[in-house]
């Protein structure tokens, strides 16, 4: 099967005056044309940071480390070597891969207006004049379901409702038809009923354009609804991975049973208590040792977990997990 | 007791006892550890604790009498401090005496170095008498010259005094005439801008009107009619003072639109909510819980508008309305400087203007330093 | 059936907005527009519906943290009716005691310059209950109750983490014995594994203490699982009002089943066709005629756009407003 983009041992540390964050720590996976990957864990766990990592938008502060391989016409790029302001990057950004933000209201300037922002977006990458480029934009806002959009083409962006901004967000990451689209949390702070119109949307632009999705979320049901293949991440790690079925009826890692179990989901009522998950993340200047997840596990063997690091193991064709439970075992370095 | 195994298994294990210091500090401690951090603004800090002892104590730093003059060392410059003389080096400095030579074509008098007369300069010397503080009898000075010898170190100006020891005495009136005045401003902001953003309603609408015809007052126009106005036989320090606090009824403005505004956003916050829902009484939650949150910002923007009062004097003072000889401020002092050509002929006159640039910044840097500071919760 | 604790009759909050030099009134913000419910004692009202329909208006106006414009909170309270909409200022204080909130926001609802004691003991403090010794001595139990380490009583709230300020705020509310807690979106800001525990302990508190509670959360998830009844607002007024299951499996008001729709499921296999609305939440300064819901909805006939209906009772204590609740067969969702 042929990849869209393939991430390899991928570290990102920021450097702060507290200590190192190892916000993602040697993480690998791979995202499918045409497929949607979604990517959960709790807040903090990395998500983001990994996103940022593939657009080299993590800033100064930041170490990158490992191989994000972009494979494009038969040639492959390692995004990790580019300059981050180079010229390079910038064609991949947007043409390539774009990204849309949970908070839409901080992608957009707010002394331009939207059209005048998608406009740009348009004319940095194709070769349009003014003209075209904003017949081109209204386009995309009607395609991203902007009702009227030649006349909001010219509203600013505090004129818009948060969905209608998610909504402008998105025409403006389709402006080049990317053939990865990352989405992180583009939901989070919409009405379930907005939600719902945006992720059909989703779904429906997917269709028409054939791009790759890159799903990131901590809500279990769009994960179930949107995505076929899954990651669970864990503070920087990956602690499971498979397709969407394995995760939801078979999953392996204590973590991600544990949080299929404590949230309360429609439909399947709980009688009495939830089955919580004990403890608090841990701060990420000072990790716990061996497996990160040991403190909080409820499977914890002493003497093993915490002093052992489990790596990504395969348990069975498209399953992997990242438990010593299962599988082989590496030393503590 | 299954009851309480239950939440056992909550109670968390992960706090690290080394950081246990941080989760018990108060507002003002972390306010301090941020503060100390900013080293700019501690070094701000120390050059105005030491310009405010020498407010304090400024007889006691100057080697001479500010008000003696002496026709012999008019425009005098600034003298040299030497450690090496014809036997060699010494470790204690010493100046030379000036003698004074009429520079045969231009006619002016100028001061050469008389070699013969040789001053060393001691610690603890004693001098012109002066009450310490206004309290103790003392004629001792930190440094000086013994005998009938003298020391200049910045020149004096047209009268024969000693410019340095002006420029002490300055720092008195400059740094500390205008705090009684930004005090009250300060209060009535408080007050004031509180009643407007907690009370709200008809207050609010009142003060805030009143706000805006007051700042649209001129206060230049309305300086220079106050100090025709008050009686003529008042010290000009006296005068200055009085305006100043005068001014003040007009000053709390700026304040207090910013203490209301913070009031008004904090007002509708949870923890302000919650209080009232505990049945706490408006004053606890305006002295528990509002005050103390924003009690720090205003001691921020309070010491960054110090720098302008002290620039205010000395404008005001160089433009003859401020404080006006005999009493000494920096303010004075720059005027003198105007009173000649200056810069081609004794430009040591401009000294003080180092030290209204040096105090102005020091405000500002401590100013910057306590206003990143000030909300240690913000991420 | 246990007694009533709470009614709520006809309660209104509008809020003014104004504009310009004199502040004039230019429109008026219906944010809580009539609306009347009950509370039993020990149970689980939940308040859903999407940002802005007045849900934290309510819980406020039935505290007394916003004075209502008109309508009534009565709290019935060892045999006596207390009208705490129409209580004076000096009355509400004694009142206050019995009822009590939890916020949705964990960092903005401390006060990040007091000590935890000072936070859970205010209650207590200024109601005069009990101070220095024994305030401790309370307090600490208060902590324990909540799953806090006593010790870390002398702490501030940069301490803690999201859920433990939450359980915080959770001791505080408890530290005056109320009757009635309203829980305002207790575990939105939550992390997903500490929503859980949080959610177990409010059940936990609720059954030691006979605790009565208003929950408000738009997460569908939650309050299916917390609540005992459930009643859903749009732009101001309640709709529709049923015990949970009834809500969840056989919703009457056509919002109600588009908010159901609405979530995505936690399951890969339930691929439903949901029901899309069109548009957004209106403007509740400005809300459409009729049935305020007649433009996203997709049942509407004309009399939907002239008659705004009432919220009656369909039997078995089903309240629904809408004019075709009794013919529309609505799909909700089952619960195993
Ligand atoms: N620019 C940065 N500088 C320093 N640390 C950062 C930076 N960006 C992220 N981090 C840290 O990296 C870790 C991972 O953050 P990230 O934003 O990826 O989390 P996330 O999984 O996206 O969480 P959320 O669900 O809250 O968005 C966190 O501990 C965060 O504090
Ligand atoms: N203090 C206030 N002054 C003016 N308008 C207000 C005030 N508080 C709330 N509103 C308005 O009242 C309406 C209802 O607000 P409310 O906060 O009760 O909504 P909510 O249902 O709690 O929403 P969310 O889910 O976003 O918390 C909104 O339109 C809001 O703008
Ligand atoms: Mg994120
Ligand atoms: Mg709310």
């Amino acid at each position: 099967m042929d990849k869209l983009l393939e991430i390899k041992d991928l570290r990102t540390y920021f450097v702060l005056d507290e200590g190192i964050v190892k916000a993602v720590d040697g993480i690998s996976f791979e995202v499918k044309p045409g497929k949607t990957l979604g990517v959960v864990g709790e807040s903090g766990c990395g998500k983001s940071v990994t996103a940022l990592s593939i657009l080299k938008l993590t800033g100064p502060r930041s170490k990158i480390q490992g191989e994000i391989l972009l494979y494009r016409d038969g040639e492959v790029i390692d995004i990790v070597k580019l300059d981050p302001k180079g010229d390079e990057i910038r064609s991949i950004r947007g043409k390539e891969i774009s990204m849309i933000f949970q908070e839409p209201g901080a992608s957009f300037s707010p002394v331009h207006t939207v059209g005048e922002q998608i406009i740009e977006a348009i004319m940095l990458h194709q070769k349009l004049d003014k003209k075209a480029a904003r017949e081109s934009a209204i386009e995309l806002m009607r395609i991203a379901g902007i009702p009227r959009p030649e006349l909001r083409i010219d509203e600013y962006p505090h004129q818009f409702s948060g969905g209608m901004l998610q909504r402008a967000m998105i025409a403006m990451a389709l402006s080049c038809r990317p053939r990865l689209l990352i989405a992180d949390e583009p939901t989070t702070n919409l009405d379930v009923t907005i939600q719902a119109q945006i992720l059909e949307l989703l779904k429906e632009l997917q269709r028409q354009f054939g791009m790759a999705v890159m799903m990131i979320t901590h809500n279990l049901g769009v994960i179930a609804e949107m995505t076929e293949e899954v990651i669970v991440m864990y503070l920087g790690k990956i602690v499971e991975s498979a397709s969407v079925e394995e995760i939801f009826y078979n999953p392996l890692h204590p973590y991600t049973k544990a949080l299929l179990e404590s949230v309360p989901k429609v439909g399947k009522r709980v009688k009495g208590r939830l089955k919580a998950i004990k403890g608090i993340v841990p701060d990420p200047y000072n990790l716990p040792t061996g497996c990160s997840f040991h403190p909080r596990c409820p499977e914890f063997i002493k003497g093993i977990c915490d002093v052992r690091v489990p790596n990504l193991v395969e348990v069975k064709p498209g399953h992997k997990v990242s438990c010593l439970l299962y599988g082989e075992v590496k030393k503590d370095e | 007791m299954a009851e309480m195994e239950k939440r056992e298994e909550f109670i968390e294990e992960v706090f690290a006892e080394k950081e246990e210091k941080i989760y018990v500090a108060s507002q003002w401690k972390l306010m301090w550890w941020r503060f100390k951090r900013n080293k700019l603004a501690v070094a701000g800090g120390i050059v105005l604790i030491i310009f405010y002892i020498i407010a304090a104590f400024c007889e006691f730093f100057a080697p001479n009498d500010p008000y003696k003059y002496d026709v012999r060392y008019v425009l005098a410059p600034p003298q040299r401090i030497h450690f090496i003389d014809e036997t060699g080096f010494h470790l204690r400095p010493f100046v030379y005496g000036y003698k004074m030579e009429i520079d045969p074509i231009t006619l002016r008098r100028i001061y050469v170095e008389d070699k013969s007369k040789k001053y060393p300069i001691k610690f603890f010397v004693r001098g012109h008498e002066y009450k310490l503080l206004g309290l103790i009898k003392t004629n001792i000075h930190l440094f000086g010259v013994e005998g009938d010898g003298h020391i200049f170190l910045f020149g004096t100006d047209s009268l024969g005094r000693d410019v340095f020891s002006r420029v002490i005495y300055g720092t008195r009136i400059s740094t500390t005439v205008g705090l009684v005045g930004i005090f009250l401003s300060f209060l009535f902001g408080i007050i004031i801008g509180g009643i407007s953003g907690y009370f709200g309603g008809i207050f609010d609408l009142i003060i805030q009107r009143i706000i805006e015809i007051l700042r649209s007052i001129p206060t230049l126009p309305l300086w220079m009619a106050l100090s025709a106005a008050v009686p003529a036989n008042w010290s000009p320090v006296k005068v200055y003072f009085s305006i100043s606090i005068i001014l003040s009824f007009i000053g709390w403005t700026g304040l207090a639109r910013e203490v209301r505004s913070k009031f008004l956003s904090l007002r509708e916050e949870d923890f302000v909510t919650a209080a009232k829902l505990a049945g706490a009484s408006e004053r606890r939650i305006i002295f528990r819980h509002l005050l103390p949150s924003f009690l720090s910002h205003i001691i921020a923007s309070l010491t960054l508008s110090i720098p302008g009062m002290i620039i205010g004097e000395t404008s005001l003072s160089f433009l003859g309305l401020g404080i006006r000889p005999p009493a000494i401020s920096w303010g004075v002092l720059i005027q003198d400087a105007q009173n000649f050509r200056t810069v081609a002929l004794a430009p040591w006159l401009l000294l003080p203007v180092i030290f209204v640039i040096l105090v102005v910044l020091s405000f500002n840097f401590v100013g910057d330093g306590l206003r990143d500071a000030a909300d240690p919760y913000a991420k | 059936m246990n007694n009533i604790l709470l009614e709520v009759k006809n309660l209104k909050k509008y809020f003014p907005i104004t504009k310009g030099f004199f502040r004039k009134q230019v429109a008026t913000v219906k944010a809580v527009d009539d609306i009347s419910f009950f509370i039993r004692e020990g149970e689980t009202l939940g308040l859903v519906g999407e940002s802005g329909c007045g849900k934290t208006t309510t819980g406020k106006v039935i505290l007394r943290a916003y004075d209502p414009t008109d309508g009534d909170v009565i709290l019935h309270i060892d045999g006596l009716d207390i009208n705490v909409a129409k209580l004076s200022s000096k009355e509400l204080k004694n009142v206050r005691r019995y009822m009590q909130m939890v916020f949705q926001d964990p960092f903005k609802s401390l006060n990040p310059r007091m000590t935890v004691r000072d936070i859970i003991g205010e209650p207590l403090l200024v109601n005069g209950i009990a101070k220095g010794k024994e305030l401790d001595d309370r307090v600490a139990d208060l902590m324990r109750k909540v799953g806090l380490r006593p010790e870390y009583m002398k702490r501030y709230p940069h301490a803690f983490s999201g859920g433990q300020r939450q359980r915080i705020s959770i001791a505080r509310a408890l530290a005056l014995n109320p009757k009635l807690v309203i829980c305002d979106e207790p575990v939105s800001a939550l992390d997903v594994s500490i929503q859980a525990q949080v959610l177990n302990l409010l059940k936990d508190l609720q059954e030691e203490f006979r605790l009565t509670y208003l929950f408000i959360s738009h997460d569908l998830g939650v309050v299916e699982h917390i609540c005992d009844r459930v009643a859903v607002m749009y732009v101001g007024k309640i709709v529709e009002l049923a015990k949970t299951e009834e809500l969840f499996e056989k919703p009457k008001h056509p919002y109600t089943e588009a908010l159901l729709s609405a979530v995505p499921k936690p399951d890969p296999r339930m691929k439903t066709k949901r029901i899309l609305l069109v548009g957004e939440v209106p403007d509740a300064s400005n809300p459409p005629s009729g049935c305020y819901f007649h433009p996203r909805c997709n049942y509407a006939k004309d009399l939907c756009k002239e008659v705004r209906p009432e919220l009656i009772d369909i039997g078995n204590g089903h309240l629904v407003a809408c004019h075709f609740a009794k013919e529309l067969s609505l799909k909700g969702i089952p619960i195993t």
